[in-house]
């Protein structure tokens, strides 16, 4: 299984996504923003990092290249897409998720290994994860607040949409403390913690286990190869 | 001492700039410089004004607003931080262009969710 991650300008975590695929099972496929053939992959992944220095508004621009346009195409008819931190802005600016991402609450860049709880474990990016399953994989941002309509939250809320919950404190002061959401269909993710820094026994958050063990973002990968192999 | 020469600086006392300066002045067969029409002031443009919406916490206002009550501006009770963004035309603004101007300014210019468009006009 083949499973795309664009490069944007300014993007950080492409290659980390990239090793978390391969540690799952797939093959990533690097895409450039530039460059409108997805390589006929069977997902895509965009990741974390701040495309374009985060100018105009984080993932605006991102939003009007090529490869995301033609993510938008094809999300619409069901390709696996999941957006990371950068990613999830990039998603909200292109459309294919409600909502907007602001600066901090408090201002504050944070960096922490942070608590979640799994809302919705039907998506084709949380499969593999039991129903309200409480997973650490590590959260940095600046701009990760999500805030919507009273309309639209009402609307995701009703529709099992928030996928994911932050647990413990909310970083970022985000509403309904959502950490990540999909779309109707439930092929599209966006969350704002980073599943592929957390794939690699010695490299993940620390758990109760062991230092630096935690691997919970593993499943997401695993997650969407299932989805696929079973589609 | 010839000062005229680019590559006789070292013993003048002119600033090298102001040196050089006088040599393209003083050669007939260097162009002279020429500033663009269009530099800021005479350039057509529209001005897009975007502001964070009234509800939402700005964080950038509330900060310069705590400096400004520190420096004893005691009178100004809030500070709230948008963007002005300049669009330069080569020609006259046109009708078209502006609504052309205003379309941009509510998709990719702004993000509804977060930010409303307070503006948008030709500047004369």
């Amino acid at each position: 299984m083949k499973i795309g991650v664009i490069t944007y300008p300014g993007t950080l975590d492409d290659r980390d996504a990239q090793r978390a695929i391969r540690l799952a099972g797939g093959t990533p496929v690097p895409l450039w923003h530039s460059d409108s053939d997805l390589k006929k992959v069977d997902a895509v992944v965009l990741p974390g990092g701040f495309s374009y220095g985060d100018y105009l508004r984080c993932g605006a621009i991102a939003a009007q290249a090529p490869a995301t346009q033609e993510v938008v195409k094809l999300a619409a008819q069901g390709l696996p897409v999941l957006g990371i931190c950068n990613g999830f802005q990039v998603l909200v600016e292109a459309h294919l998720l409600p909502g907007g991402l602001i600066r901090n609450e408090k201002q504050h860049f944070i960096c922490r290994d942070q608590k979640l709880r799994v809302e919705n474990n039907q998506t084709a990016w949380t499969n593999l994860f039991d129903k309200d399953q409480e997973i650490t994989i590590p959260l940095k941002n600046g701009e990760g607040g999500y805030i919507a309509s009273k309309e639209t939250l009402k609307m995701l809320e009703a529709e099992n949409r928030v996928v994911f919950r932050y647990l413990d404190l909310n970083p970022n002061g985000s509403m309904n403390d959502i950490a990540g959401l999909t779309n109707e269909r439930g092929n599209v993710l966006g969350l704002m913690p980073h599943p592929e820094h957390a794939v690699e026994p010695g490299f993940g958050p620390d758990t109760d286990i062991a230092m630096r063990s935690g691997i919970d973002g593993l499943k997401f990968f695993e997650s969407v190869l299932k989805a696929l192999v079973n589609a | 001492m010839e000062c005229g020469k680019v590559n006789e600086i070292s013993r003048c006392g002119i600033p090298i700039n102001l040196r050089v300066f006088a040599v393209l002045r003083q050669n007939p067969s260097i162009p002279k410089l020429v500033r663009p029409a269009n530099r800021r002031g005479t350039v057509p443009k529209i001005i897009v004004e975007i502001m964070p919406k009234q509800d939402l916490l700005d964080p950038q206002g509330k900060a310069v607003s705590n400096a400004l009550h520190r420096a004893g501006n005691k009178s100004i009770s809030n500070v709230r931080i948008g963007k002005r963004i300049e669009l330069h035309f080569e020609h006259e603004v046109t009708a078209a262009d502006l609504e052309n101007a205003k379309a941009l300014a509510a998709s990719f210019l702004s993000n509804d969710v977060i930010e409303d468009v307070v503006n948008v006009f030709k500047e004369v």
